[in-house]
């Protein structure tokens, strides 16, 4: 019985195992041997090896070339006379061979493509499964969220009475410090989840106001001030000065800058925190922002790098916090077109850049015909004090400007020369101290008495107690236009009566979030009348029988909602503007207030300085309409 | 250590040593040719000890099946190991499972289980308790009890059934290490399993067990019971390291609306699907087995038979690239269960599992 190939045949075979398979001879020699062995005895590992090696190919085109193989091979064996014996043998292996290259792989094909239809039955029942869970899981944080906002409203609420009232002795005031910092980080907590929560649910608002930017970095550095005030850090700003109002979301981009800085804080022991802003490219309508935190803190392997926009990814477990802030500021950037990066080396520090681009709002409807002032700069800066000259020229504002100081001494001491509202200094540090005794003597003087002074580029601490406003580095616009709105308000204070007066109604169903609501606001301003109302139709009584400039409604209440309140209220008569009150702050939320025709709606627990702009805003509708 | 390995008679003359111990695997049907194989051993090796147990069909490194000739043939290697360093017992099902071990001592171990039984877990656990033994695998013989002609295991000349066959290793001067793997991920929330008979669950969450599994995975076809389509990850209610062993479904009665696995449950052990992995990540963690590579070694592979139904087409291809990359000669059977650790680990527990490629490789430690 034959075990084997005629030599001729054996090396043509050869010659077309190396020419189709492109191998070399040692290789082309082991297919050749495997081959014959199994074409003549029982040993399958031939097919095994065919197999396996067009499992692992990357080639293309092999299952090709094995057919082809196969095809010149077989025939040319069968058509030889020498193998006529063996010709049932060449074919079964012809056969067997066929079938694991062609019949065998689209048999497995059918298993497999029956197997990922069980996997996608599976994964979309999981999926069903799991997604009821979430939504079961939202619902569940809006309301716990909600009962805690309420809480924490209440508590936070009664912290600043008593801190107002300044009647505590040091030992006590210092618990009510301690419990007013564990009601923010409390508050920051739930805010939190509520906002992590809000982005995986797609739920998370972006808004597009228009602001100010560097009020806004302004208040971003004031939030992180009592934090960095706690550690012997160096904090340094590097900000280009900003003439345009950008139109974008000023809380989400504030709350990224305030994270990225408070992580520095968080992770930096010893060193410094570095913020850097400037335009990265402007168009006439967009500019492109790079906010840069850097520190030298305890930085990042690469490991850790690929995690920190993870949520709950926290390196240093006994460092505060949950390690929710980098995920909700990455998605919230994302949110909003823009990026955050991140480079850093362990030990020596991390940056993070935040990117973005944002519309310029160029409806600034500023008038500063009136405004008069005095700039001194005797440094080498001169660009952005440039720059902050044209914005003010554009609005018309009257500017002199010196770098000589003999010449600003003699403007300011001179008798003819105008008496500016504002007075900027920006100088070299030793000579402050001299200016400040300056201002002193000014300031003695009845022309200067509605006067406004500011220094600017003060780079560590002096004690300036006669300058009314001190930067680090340039003063923002918006101190410019809120002098500008002072003195105006009082020109027009001189003519109308002082007292203005408001009647407003509260609405809600927790008596605490009433109370503190109204020792807020009749705090703050003494003339104004809040009535107050446990319910909607305790609220639909009032406002039958009484007129009101402004109304604030929970929208979580037993009985009426307040969206059905309002309804009932509408068909009373026309409301004035009505404030919607909640801890609900999700976006179907805010579009159902708006919906309803609320004015706005405020988020529980109460931001002061948002209560207050609202109460200002129906002020200046009364006044001065 | 010397060793070879023997799936013929002609091969037992040509042994250049005398063996200290035989372990071999016999198919199904084919004690008589073990027992012809074991008579032979005996006469030209009267003191050596021979160890067995039935695989569903034997595997031989390269080549996946050992029967390519239709034979059913048996395999065994022999192997020349120190004489005390080395131990056999026989563990019946009957009592509390109980170990006999030198505390001085450090040990590896195989059990070969003649079928799975409430001791199989019970000796698991035990070889889990014992502090001194580090290593342990093993292997369900691949006939369900039901079939057996004479016995799943094989000790001195006697088929057993119902016993466990431990063999131990004196650490100090041989060594098993390896791994299980299997090629799934859990899926989903965990499922309380609320009523059991034996291996049946008759009930989940309160509800008829195999409504709840159609609910979530489709109509269950005989073909994907018999190609071991839908395991599950099975946790123990008692667990309380949370191991999740994975375990296939063995049959589904329709009348009685239950399904049956290839393990015990109770009432309160939890139960979540399983997904396989993709193609990409199975090949990928093929590559574990390699860091097992020990020179003079021989390996003990134990391949659960749904990786003839499951796997089918895939399993040649995998011991071949097994055998390609792990350079250490291997022997072992398709098994109804095998028994290893998850993870390098050396705090991983060994695992009663379906579904797995578990490997141990026996090396001598160079004193």
């Amino acid at each position: 019985m034959r075990t084997k190939l005629c030599i001729e045949d054996k090396k043509i075979i050869l010659k077309r195992i190396r020419r189709t398979f492109r191998i070399d001879d040692i290789e082309a020699g082991h297919f050749y041997n495997e081959m014959e062995e199994s074409l003549f005895t029982k040993n399958k590992n031939f097919f095994y090896s065919v197999k396996y090696n067009m499992h692992f190919q990357t080639d293309t085109l092999f299952l090709e070339k094995v057919l082809q193989f196969a095809i010149t091979t077989f025939s040319f064996l069968l058509k030889k006379e020498s193998y006529q014996s063996e010709e049932k043998k060449i074919k079964d292996f012809f056969r067997e061979y066929l079938k694991i290259i062609l019949v065998e792989p689209s048999n497995h094909a059918r298993k497999i493509e029956r197997r990922r239809d069980n996997v996608q039955n599976i994964l979309q029942h999981v999926s069903e499964q799991l997604n009821q869970s979430l939504d079961i899981q939202q619902l569940m944080i809006a309301n716990i969220s909600h009962e805690m906002r309420t809480s924490l409203n209440a508590i936070s609420g009664y912290i600043t009475l008593i801190e107002e009232k300044n009647t505590l002795d040091s030992e006590n005031q210092s618990y009510l410090e301690k419990a007013n910092h564990a009601t923010y980080t409390l508050k920051g907590l739930v805010s939190d989840i509520l906002d992590a929560s809000k982005i995986n649910s797609g739920q998370m608002e972006i808004k597009e106001e228009s602001f100010w930017l560097d009020e806004m970095l302004q208040k971003a550095i004031d939030n992180i001030t009592f934090n960095l005030n706690k550690k012997d850090l160096t904090f340094k700003t590097d900000i280009q000065f900003f003439s345009q109002k950008i139109l974008g979301d000023y809380q989400h981009i504030m709350a990224i800058i305030v994270n990225l800085l408070s992580n520095a804080i968080k992770y930096t022991d010893t060193g410094f925190i570095h913020l850097r802003v400037k335009a990265l490219e402007e168009t006439e309508n967009t500019i492109k922002i790079l906010f840069q935190v850097e520190d030298s803190g305890i930085g990042m392997t690469h490991e850790q790098i690929e995690k920190i926009f993870n949520p709950y990814s926290r390196f240093e477990k006994e460092r505060q916090g949950v390690g929710l802030g980098l995920h909700i500021a990455s998605n919230l950037a994302s949110k909003m077109g823009g990026e955050i990066n991140v480079e850093s080396t362990p030990n020596k520090g991390s940056t993070f850049n935040f990117t973005m681009k944002a519309k310029q709002d160029k409806q600034i409807d500023i008038d500063m015909s009136n405004f008069i002032l005095c700039f001194f700069n005797n440094t080498k800066e001169t660009k952005v004090s440039q720059r902050k000259l044209d914005f003010l020229k554009q609005f018309n504002a009257k500017v002199y400007y010196f770098e000589d100081e003999k010449m600003f001494i003699n403007y300011l001491t001179g008798s003819k020369s105008d008496t500016p509202h504002v007075v900027s200094i920006l100088s070299y540090q030793n000579a402050y101290k001299r200016f400040n005794a300056l201002i002193h003597y000014l300031k003695t003087l009845d022309k200067f008495q509605k006067s406004y002074f500011i220094a600017e580029g003060i780079n560590h601490k002096v004690t300036l107690n006669y300058f009314d406003k001190v930067y680090e580095r340039f003063t923002p616009i918006t101190t410019y236009i809120h002098i500008l709105d002072t003195i105006n308000k009082s020109d027009k204070n001189t003519s109308t009566p002082n007292i203005q007066v408001l009647r407003i109604l509260a609405v809600d169903d927790i008596e605490t979030n009433l109370e503190i609501l109204k020792l807020f606001i009749t705090n703050k301003y003494p003339h104004i009348t809040l009535d107050l109302a446990t319910g909607g139709y305790e609220a639909i009584g009032m406002y039958k029988t009484q007129t009101y400039d402004m109304i604030f409604i929970d929208l979580k209440m037993p009985g009426l909602s307040g969206f059905q309140t309002l309804e009932k209220l509408k068909d009373i008569k026309e409301p004035p503007a009505t404030y919607a009150l909640t801890a609900d702050v999700y976006k179907s939320t805010y579009d159902q207030v708006i919906e309803a025709d609320f004015v706005d709606l405020l988020e529980k627990p109460l931001q002061l300085d948002i209560l207050f702009g609202t109460i200002e805003k129906a002020l200046n509708e009364k006044y001065n309409s | 250590m010397k060793y070879a390995i023997i799936t013929t008679f002609d091969e037992i003359d040509s042994l250049d040593f005398t063996p200290t111990l035989i372990v071999g695997f016999y198919p199904y049907e084919k004690e008589e040719t073990f027992f012809k194989f074991y008579n032979a051993f005996s006469t030209h090796f009267p003191h050596t000890e021979m160890i067995g147990c039935n695989g569903d069909s034997l595997i031989y490194n390269t080549t996946p099946h050992i029967d390519i000739d239709g034979t059913n043939r048996c395999i065994f290697v022999c192997l020349d190991m120190k004489k005390d360093a080395y131990s056999i017992h026989l563990l019946s099902s009957d009592e509390t499972p109980h170990i006999n071990t030198d505390k001085n001592l450090n040990y590896s171990a195989i059990i070969f289980e003649s079928c799975y039984t409430n001791n199989t877990e019970k000796v698991i656990s035990l070889l889990n308790k014992e502090p001194n033994i580090n290593h342990f695998f093993g292997s369900i013989s691949g006939l369900l009890s039901s079939n057996t002609t004479q016995g799943n295991v094989f000790y001195n000349g006697r088929f057993i059934s119902n016993k466990t066959l431990l063999w131990l290793i004196d650490e100090h001067y041989y060594f098993f290490k390896g791994l299980s793997r299997h090629n799934f991920n859990p899926i989903g929330y965990s499922l309380e399993i609320t009523h059991t008979d034996g291996y049946k669950l008759l009930e989940i969450e309160n509800e008829p067990a195999l409504d709840i599994i159609e609910k979530m995975i489709g109509t269950i076809n005989p073909d994907s019971l018999l190609s071991y389509d839908h395991p599950f990850f099975i946790t123990a209610n008692n667990d309380a390291k949370n191991s999740t062993p994975l375990s296939s479904l063995l049959s589904i009665d329709r009348e009685e609306k239950s399904i049956t696995l290839y393990k015990k449950v109770k009432s309160g052990d939890k139960l979540k699907l399983a997904i396989p992995f993709s193609r990409k990540k199975q090949e990928s963690q093929l590559a574990d087995f390699n860091q097992y590579y020990a020179k003079d070694s021989i390996a003990f592979l134990f391949v659960c038979i749904s990786y003839k139904g499951h796997w089918g087409e895939m399993e040649p291809i995998y011991l071949m690239h097994l055998a390609k990359n792990l350079n250490v000669p291997f022997i072992g059977f398709h098994s109804l269960g095998e028994i290893g650790p998850l993870s390098e680990n050396s705090n991983s527990l060994s695992l009663m599992q379906n579904q797995t490629l578990t490997l141990a490789v026996l090396s001598e430690r160079l004193l």
